[in-house]
């Protein structure tokens, strides 16, 4: 077997072979991990094709995945093996998910550090095309603010805030107040594997939990603005 | 070589100051050479939980600012003679020491002693960072309070950035009836948001009342449950598993009596 992320290639190009026995946050990270080790091989602007294996991955579990490789600055052609199902319910146009921010070709790893707050200077990152993935629970009084999209490998604690001029996705519980399109990208979104935030913000519009609800639905969901209003759905 | 474990919580009035002397009361009794140190400055109560108030001459100020020597400062306790506690100033503030000077004292005191146990005072601020100056590990004090375990999980990640990563938690005040009502958060509920190893759970007991007001560690009270889970809890320290111990209360014959005559 060996490794849980690899690579083949095929007559459509190169495929991403999962193995779907990991938990699917784990998964996520080594392929993160897997993307910028092979960056050189990869290059940019790759097309993928994700193959899960045996293992059928759900509508809200591609779409995280697609978010995430094109946050990395990739494409997915088609996922396999094909959901007879359906669809992705509702999902967003592929031009609405592409980041705002590109800045791959003059990366600063000065700038990323300064993005990072000294008490999370343990983080790792991914320097891909503008996204920063940060691999750990981000705890109350803990900001991080970048200028891209923001992967978070964990859980975000209540009191703690979150602030991108891109995406943010959490693969894990988010509690705490999450600002995606900080500088007014309407097109941004907020996605996390448990979303349970007192409010969200996208763009300068905010949503606030209902008063008096405080239950933990552990559904992925996905914040976006639709029409002027920030709307979350169950993906 | 000694091993210097700080107390903390972040808010006030978890039970900081009560476990640290429990948890340093509880390590002598097994034998082992025991300083607890108080660093709240200005707030000083560690004195009082442990009995010794009438005994203080120097405090932490004057080690620290070279007015009397450490062994003067240790104040040694009545029950144990391998227990010692630094007390706290009262008469001054945070400000009085530095981080070097605690981390001096630490390290000297880690020449001589098994453990020391370092009780931190509520915040953020100068004092929380004198506290952990110089500790090897940090153990967080919680209730089931959502203010409570939003404090402890600001502290979890100060204490990470400062280098004291993997810290344990004690959880305080726990009644297990209100948890079953769904009235209170429970444990895994609090383990799920916080992410750290549990070192113990105290069930509220009046018990701690009664041995705070006089100067007598819970610890000692061997019909206490706070005190059977505090000795849990130095049994964990010293590297013993030890199962976490059942929170329901029994109930007396009476309140089966009663159950029965209501029928359910």
């Amino acid at each position: 077997m060996g490794e849980a992320v690899s690579f083949k290639g095929n007559k459509d190009g190169i495929v991403l072979l999962l193995d779907c026995g990991v938990e699917f946050e784990s998964l996520c990270q080594m392929i993160v991990q897997k993307l910028w080790q092979s960056r050189s091989f990869l290059g940019e602007h790759t097309t993928l094709v994700v193959n899960s294996g045996d293992v059928c991955l759900d509508g809200g579990q591609r779409l995280a995945l697609k978010v995430l490789l094109q946050s990395l600055g990739h494409e997915v052609k088609y996922f396999l093996p094909e959901d007879s199902a359906a669809v992705l319910p509702k999902q967003p146009e592929e031009t609405e998910l592409t980041p705002s921010v590109q800045q791959a070709e003059n990366w600063n790893m000065e700038a990323l550090q300064a993005a990072v707050p000294a008490e999370l200077a343990d983080v790792a990152h991914y320097p891909a095309n503008g996204a920063l993935a940060v691999r750990k629970n981000v705890r109350s009084g803990q900001k991080i603010s970048y200028d891209g999209t923001l992967i978070i490998f964990g859980d975000v604690n209540a009191g703690a805030e979150l602030v991108a001029t891109g995406h943010i996705l959490v693969l894990g519980t988010l509690r705490g107040v999450a600002h995606a399109g900080c500088q007014g990208n309407k097109q941004a979104i907020v996605y996390a594997t448990n979303l349970c935030s007192l409010q969200l913000r996208i763009a300068d519009l905010i949503a606030r939990a209902p008063d008096g609800e405080s239950n933990e639905r552990h559904v992925p969901e996905l914040a976006r603005i639709i029409d002027n209003y920030l709307v979350i759905e169950e993906v | 070589m000694g091993e210097v474990i700080v107390v903390t919580s972040g808010k006030g009035g978890v039970g900081k100051t009560t476990t640290a002397a429990n948890i340093g009361t509880g390590l002598a009794a097994q034998g082992k050479r025991v300083v607890l140190m108080d660093t709240d400055i200005g707030l000083r109560n560690l004195d009082v939980v442990m009995g010794l108030e009438n005994r203080i001459v120097y405090d932490i100020v004057d080690i620290a600012q070279g007015h009397c020597k450490l062994k003067q400062g240790m104040i040694k306790d009545k029950r144990f003679p391998e227990l010692y506690l630094i007390p706290a100033a009262q008469t001054k503030d945070k400000t009085a020491v530095t981080e070097e000077q605690v981390r001096a004292i630490c390290n000297e005191l880690k020449q001589e002693a098994d453990y020391i146990i370092v009780d931190c005072p509520a915040g953020i601020e100068q004092g929380f960072k004198n506290a952990i100056a110089g500790a090897d590990r940090a153990i967080v004090v919680t209730n089931p309070e959502v203010s409570a375990v939003r404090d402890a999980d600001r502290i979890i990640g100060l204490l990470e950035a400062h280098g004291l990563g993997n810290p344990q938690l004690v959880l305080n005040r726990v009644r297990p009836n209100m948890v079953r009502q769904g009235d209170m958060m429970s444990v895994d509920d609090i383990l799920e948001i916080l992410a750290i190893k549990l070192l113990g759970v105290i069930p509220d007991d009046d018990s701690i009342v009664i041995s705070t007001n006089r100067g007598e560690p819970t610890v000692l009270d061997q019909q206490s449950r706070a005190g059977q889970a505090y000795r849990n809890i130095v049994k964990r320290i010293l590297g013993e598993e030890v199962p976490l111990m059942n929170l329901e209360v029994e109930e007396g014959f009476f309140a089966r009596l009663m159950k029965l005559f209501k029928g359910n």
